[in-house]
């Protein structure tokens, strides 16, 4: 009798132990979001793309940034300056050309983590350390458009800019300089600094963090722990505690996703891929968030314009013709992103509705290859008078399927226009380093290129952009596209300083990219993230990082 | 006088001949031999059969991914609307074709590496051995990615031939071989010792026969059981680690089909397709497992101490 008294309570006490553990409310104060690719330096303004941003502007916010409605907002600083308001003003160079002056003033109560004033002694050491060739920063809105920073008092400072520029009000993020100063003063060289910064020997320092949250834990290639900044002077966090929970791959990362692991994940780059993320949706529309915004981030094909094939501009007409780019975005992607018909998506404001488009027409690009001698052989591949075959290479960035995807279909789809395509797929460090960036490759190279509000198209179609020694391989005009009528529109771009002035440059750019078709536009990548449903104030479609934002988000 | 009547002796038999028996003997081994031959000769009819049905493996068709096994697509279609059967038995004959000839090359390399160390001993033994044991100090993925990414066109092959499928076919083969042979060369050795001291070794040496003599003649035919087992237990091992390469990227560039990226492409289609997972590594499972009973039923068949143990297979 005792014995079964024993064995009931035994069983008792784990039914309620047991149903404890599963009723267990999750943790409403963490969100733990899943990523891919571990930050290899944690440098805010050393080797920048899309995925350190998504991670690095938790803690360490820009003086400025683009929101939801692509309106430029203040970050660090009191107002955005406006040539309207009188922050920013023309003025007269000494050899006469016409230069800028704008004034930010820092928000009041900024601090680090560590309970260091932000001041514009951080502003002119950023700048300096910025504008140092031997250094190297490849932030979006470089330092070096200023030529010197006035100090006007400890919140308060004038950029010097000697060129007008429309992005005149768009700066990035600011460095310590009593963490980084005698650093960098130790280390005055890239490698050097890039090794000895604290962001990469101590990224958990507190003063080197400014936003809302501050690193206050890491695990390289497993985890990222972002805690609220005591010092923070704007609105009290929402969360407690934000995991950034690293994953080998992108199927890992939608099953812990599905299994409850983690509470949301980016949808790439650093995340799930669009597919993966339609396929969620499909089979659990309630159980998820789906927070999808149009984007900037085109989706294109570079060409070597080197390659005598690629230099005729008939040829590259009839590559973009022969590519069913609806079709592709239809099948893939449910049609939730847009096919692009150019560098800027119809929902832009600047988007030239007057400039040719390309859309699928199998028979005017057999015509047009035709026209540029090229005709189908006995294996129905083209060749020209020379008996030369129309063969080009295509590569990408190996391990993203759904480049590896596109690739075979528009192998497929070019082979019935008569053109052979080889795919070739690399892995991004091989991409980045040699194939895209010093221009290694032969034919065709697919990759994307942000088009934000702020980012002048200069830097993938200016003359002076096309890498080489002499730029240090910095431009991103991978095509190596030369063209007059480009470079006077982007100069008109770059001192644009209205709308209307804008808008008229836009087009001119977009008429001219349509006439001589130095990239194939292929799609535009929405911007999207899977969340548990009780994840609110998410500000999905801001145009820069949404995590500029982060203190905002809560789960109710 | 009285007539004594001899019973006639049996017919000699090859020692080829008494193993083939013994092989035939072990059931599991027997089952798994005709599932390789006959998963080979269909992998074989993928041509014959593509032309039959008017398919092309590679052509995609973004208007019928996914669907369902039908007359004309047996096993349905992928997320690229090409036909999943004939891409399996295309894939096959490259997974096959890689783990066979890798597996090859790897022995004759290890072989090599091993019979040399084994015979000749003393420094050159020790620095071979050093080198085997460097080599499997390595990390596997690292060294594959290393050697995945070396740019062959720098190394004066011409762009075309280095993307050529056929080039790049041999170099999964090589990249394989290179790094997976130091098991041979392992068991050569310490084959190789062995023999290196019988008594007809050294007979055949003070009688003047020369070093490759006696490692033609006497040391390759008496250690030829643990190479021939060793390498028929690699042979699945090499398929998998073609499917390692391919998710790595440095595998046969799709779109010609293996086992191995099929595999991997289908990883992301696990929720909507899972499928499509399934086919490949089925095919792969049963292929190491059968690979790996026949190289269970050839040691059999070649130890003379192992009596009756296929019988109980």
């Amino acid at each position: 009798m005792k014995m079964r008294k024993t064995i009931a309570s035994a069983l008792l006490a784990a039914t309620v132990l047991g149903s404890g553990s599963v009723q267990a409310q999750p943790d409403k104060g963490t969100l733990v979001v899943g990523q891919l690719q571990f930050l290899t330096n944690f440098h805010p303004l050393i080797q920048v793309n899309n995925t350190k941003r998504l991670v690095v502007n938790y803690g360490l916010r820009p003086i400025t940034a683009y929101d939801e409605n692509v309106v430029n907002q203040c970050v660090l600083c009191e107002e955005v300056p406006s040539l309207q308001n009188g922050l920013a003003e023309l003025v007269d160079n000494p050899d006469g050309s016409k230069g800028m002056r704008v004034r930010f003033t820092l928000k009041q109560g900024l601090s680090w983590g560590d309970g260091t004033p932000v001041t514009s002694k951080d502003v002119v050491f950023t700048h300096k350390i910025g504008s140092d060739e031997k250094i190297g920063f490849s932030n979006y809105n470089p330092w070096s458009r200023a030529s010197a920073v006035e100090v006007v008092d400890d919140r308060t400072f004038v950029l010097v800019l000697p060129e007008v520029v429309s992005s005149f009000a768009s700066w990035d993020q600011i460095l310590p300089a009593h963490l980084e100063e005698p650093i960098y003063a130790a280390n005055p060289t890239a490698e050097s600094y890039t090794k000895q910064s604290l962001y990469n020997t101590k990224p958990t320092t507190p003063g080197l963090w400014n936003g809302s949250f501050m690193l206050t834990d890491y695990q390289i290639g497993t985890r990222l722990i972002w805690e609220p900044n005591p010092h923070w002077p704007g609105a009290k966090p929402g969360l407690n505690r934000i995991v950034l929970s690293y994953r080998d791959n992108s199927s890992a990362l939608m099953q812990n996703l599905l299994s409850g692991e983690i509470d949301a994940v980016p949808v790439s780059p650093g995340g799930i891929s669009f597919s993966q993320m339609l396929d969620i949706q499909g089979q659990n529309p309630e159980k998820f968030t789906y927070h999808i915004a149009d984007g900037t981030n085109l989706e294109r094909i570079a060409m070597n314009l080197d390659n005598p094939i690629l230099a005729d501009v008939k040829v590259r007409e009839a590559l973009l013709l022969s590519i069913d780019r609806n079709a592709i975005t239809e099948a893939l992607f449910q049609g939730q992103q847009a096919v692009a018909n150019g560098l800027l998506a119809s929902t832009s404001p600047y988007y030239n509705t007057g400039m040719e488009t390309y859309s699928y027409d199998l028979e005017k690009a057999k015509a047009l290859l035709s026209e540029a001698g090229w005709t189908p052989g006995a294996d129905g591949i083209c060749v020209n008078g020379n008996g030369d075959r129309l063969t080009l290479e295509l590569a990408t960035t190996a391990g993203n399927q759904t480049r590896e995807q596109i690739a075979q279909v528009i192998q497929s789809q070019l082979s019935e226009a008569c053109v052979e395509i080889s795919t070739k797929f690399v892995p991004l460090q091989e991409y980045n380093g040699e194939l895209a960036r010093k221009r290694k490759f032969t034919g065709l190279v697919m990759s994307s290129i942000d088009f934000s509000p702020s980012t002048s198209p200069r830097i993938a179609l200016g003359s002076d952009r096309v890498p080489s020694a002499e730029n240090k391989f910095t431009g991103n005009n991978f095509s190596g596209y030369k063209s007059e009528a480009m470079d006077a529109a982007l100069e008109r771009f770059d001192a644009a300083l209205s709308p209307e002035e804008t808008k008229a440059a836009w087009a001119e750019i977009q008429s001219t990219f349509a006439q001589d078709l130095p990239m194939l536009p292929l799609y535009f990548y929405a911007r999207a993230y899977v969340s548990v449903p009780d994840l609110t104030d998410f500000r999905q479609s801001t145009y820069d990082p949404l995590q500029n934002f982060a203190e905002e988000w809560r789960r109710q | 006088m009285t007539d004594v009547t001899v019973a006639a002796l049996p017919a000699p038999r090859s020692i080829w001949s008494l193993r083939f028996e013994k092989f035939r003997g072990h059931r599991l081994a027997m089952y798994a031999l005709v599932f390789l031959v006959l998963l080979t000769a269909l992998c074989l009819m993928a041509w014959p059969l593509s032309q039959y049905l008017g398919i092309d493996p590679n052509k995609t068709n973004l208007l019928a991914r996914f669907k369902a096994p039908s007359a004309q697509h047996w096993l349905g279609t992928d997320d690229l609307g090409r036909d999943v059967l004939i891409r399996l038995m295309y894939g096959g004959q490259v997974s096959i074709a890689v783990g066979l000839l890798a597996t090859f090359l790897m022995t004759i390399l290890g072989v090599a590496v091993g019979v040399t160390s084994g015979f000749l001993g003393g420094r050159t033994d020790a620095i071979l051995m050093r080198l085997t044991d460097c080599m499997i100090a390595l990390p596997l993925i690292p060294l594959l990615i290393v050697l995945g990414a070396v740019d062959l066109t720098k190394l004066g092959l011409s762009a075309a031939a280095a993307s050529s499928p056929l080039f790049i076919f041999l170099r999964i083969v090589v990249i394989i071989a290179l790094v997976d042979w130091t098991t041979m060369a392992r068991i050569a050795r310490a084959g190789a010792i062995q023999m290196r001291d019988r008594d007809y070794v050294r007979a055949a040496t003070v009688a003047g026969a020369r070093r490759r003599y006696n490692v033609l003649v006497h040391v390759l035919p008496n250690i030829s059981t643990p190479l021939i087992v060793a390498a028929t237990l690699t042979v699945g091992r090499v398929i998998l680690l073609e499917s390692t390469l391919s998710f790595l990227g440095f595998g046969i560039v799709p779109p010609t089909p293996t086992w191995g990226n099929m595999l991997t492409n289908a990883q992301q289609l696990i929720i909507s397709a899972p499928h499509l997972a399934v086919y490949p590594g089925l095919l792969i499972f049963a292929t190491v497992m059968a690979v790996n009973f026949v190289g269970d039923g050839v040691r059999y068949a070649f130890d003379p101490r192992a009596e009756n143990e296929g019988r109980s297979h």
